[in-house]
């Protein structure tokens, strides 16, 4: 192969291997704490959830009684989820060069608390969390939601 | 037609019963933030919007209606236990400072690389993302070249400390996000950073 090919050839691969290794752990987030009995559903089958696996968008989250988990998502997003408790990452995109994407997460039932990482810091609207009858935008910030049934 | 009428209508009600969700109750609770700063949830159901700026104020929905309701930390605490130990621990970011144009560590920076690894070895799971910052002197592809360049260095660095090479990622953002915005061309210092961040 002539050498000016090859060497434009190595330069590409050299570029896109260090871009790739920037994306290579482009995971939605980390499995931080479990305690309990925590499944993550996962194109229909069901995982068992330990600390420092990594987490998909369209991943569920399903915590038995007694049980918890804490998560970070890629952007900082601290997520915490209490017992009895089904939630979905039905979206999460996000760019760490530009810090942009969007995230939703679903609530089914149960309980969540939210800390807000880089996406809901640059642009509020970008992140949503829905609850069965409700939709929730954050401004800032920390909360909690929860869903059960009517006492 | 009457009997028509009465079936249609009769199907269209069992229809809406039968759409009717179960009776939930959803909740969301405002927490405080940080240093006082102000913080909203909003919070839409049903074509009605609601918003609540205080910590500890929440919104309560229930049979299609919204409700204002406070709560007590303590009160809080007693409602979610499990949910409020499970939170994981904040990220917490340190800077490191370059000499210009290259990837020697500027004198001030080189203690920080204990105090990364003294961080580290405190979490469980954590992990280690390292940004590359540059200043505006250079073209932007030069730069997001040698601000990745950074952050493998301080990267090599840590992976020479012990840290595992797994648990470490690498960025180069260039000239994005300065800490003192400047004009193009311009050198800045205290814009020739890597931010090491521990999750």
């Amino acid at each position: 192969m002539k050498k000016w090919i090859k060497t434009i050839l190595c330069t590409a691969t050299a570029v896109l291997l260090s871009f790739s290794s920037a994306y290579a752990e482009y995971s939605a987030g980390t499995i931080k704490t479990v305690k309990g009995d925590v499944n993550i559903v996962r194109n229909g089958s069901s995982i068992r959830a330990l600390p420092k696996m990594q987490l998909k968008a369209m991943d569920q989250v399903v915590t038995g009684s007694n049980s918890s988990i804490g998560i970070v998502l890629a952007d900082d997003t601290l997520l915490a989820y209490g017992p009895s408790t089904t939630s979905e990452l039905k979206e999460f995109r996000y760019d760490p060069i530009k810090q942009d994407g969007n995230l939703l997460v679903s609530l089914l039932k149960g309980s969540l608390r939210f800390v807000t990482g880089l996406l809901g810091k640059k642009d509020p609207s970008s992140v949503g969390i829905s609850l069965p009858s409700t939709t929730i935008g954050a401004r800032g910030t920390d909360f909690i939601v929860s869903v059960e049934k009517e006492q | 037609m009457g009997i028509v009428v009465l079936l249609f209508s009769s199907a269209l009600v069992s229809l809406i019963l039968l759409t009717q969700p179960d009776d939930l109750k959803e909740l969301a609770i405002l927490l405080p933030e940080e240093g006082g700063k102000s913080s909203a949830i909003v919070v839409k159901s049903g074509g009605q919007t609601a918003v609540v700026t205080e910590p500890y104020q929440a919104l309560e929905l229930s049979g299609g209606n919204i409700k204002e309701r406070t709560f007590t930390p303590e009160e809080i605490q007693r409602m979610f236990p499990d949910l409020m130990a499970a939170l994981p621990e904040k990220p917490r970011s340190f800077t490191l400072r370059f000499e210009q144009g290259g990837i020697a560590l500027a004198a001030e920076s080189t203690a920080s690389i204990d105090d990364i690894k003294r961080d580290i070895a405190k979490r469980n799971a954590p992990d280690v993302t390292v940004t590359g910052y540059t200043d505006r002197a250079g073209t932007e592809e030069d730069n997001l070249a040698l601000s990745l360049e950074r952050a493998k260095a301080i990267r090599d660095t840590l992976i020479a400390d012990g840290i595992s090479a797994e648990i470490i990622s690498v960025i180069g953002r260039g000239e994005l996000d300065p800490e003192v915005p400047t004009e193009d061309g311009i050198e800045e210092p205290r814009n020739r950073r890597v931010e090491v961040k521990i999750r």
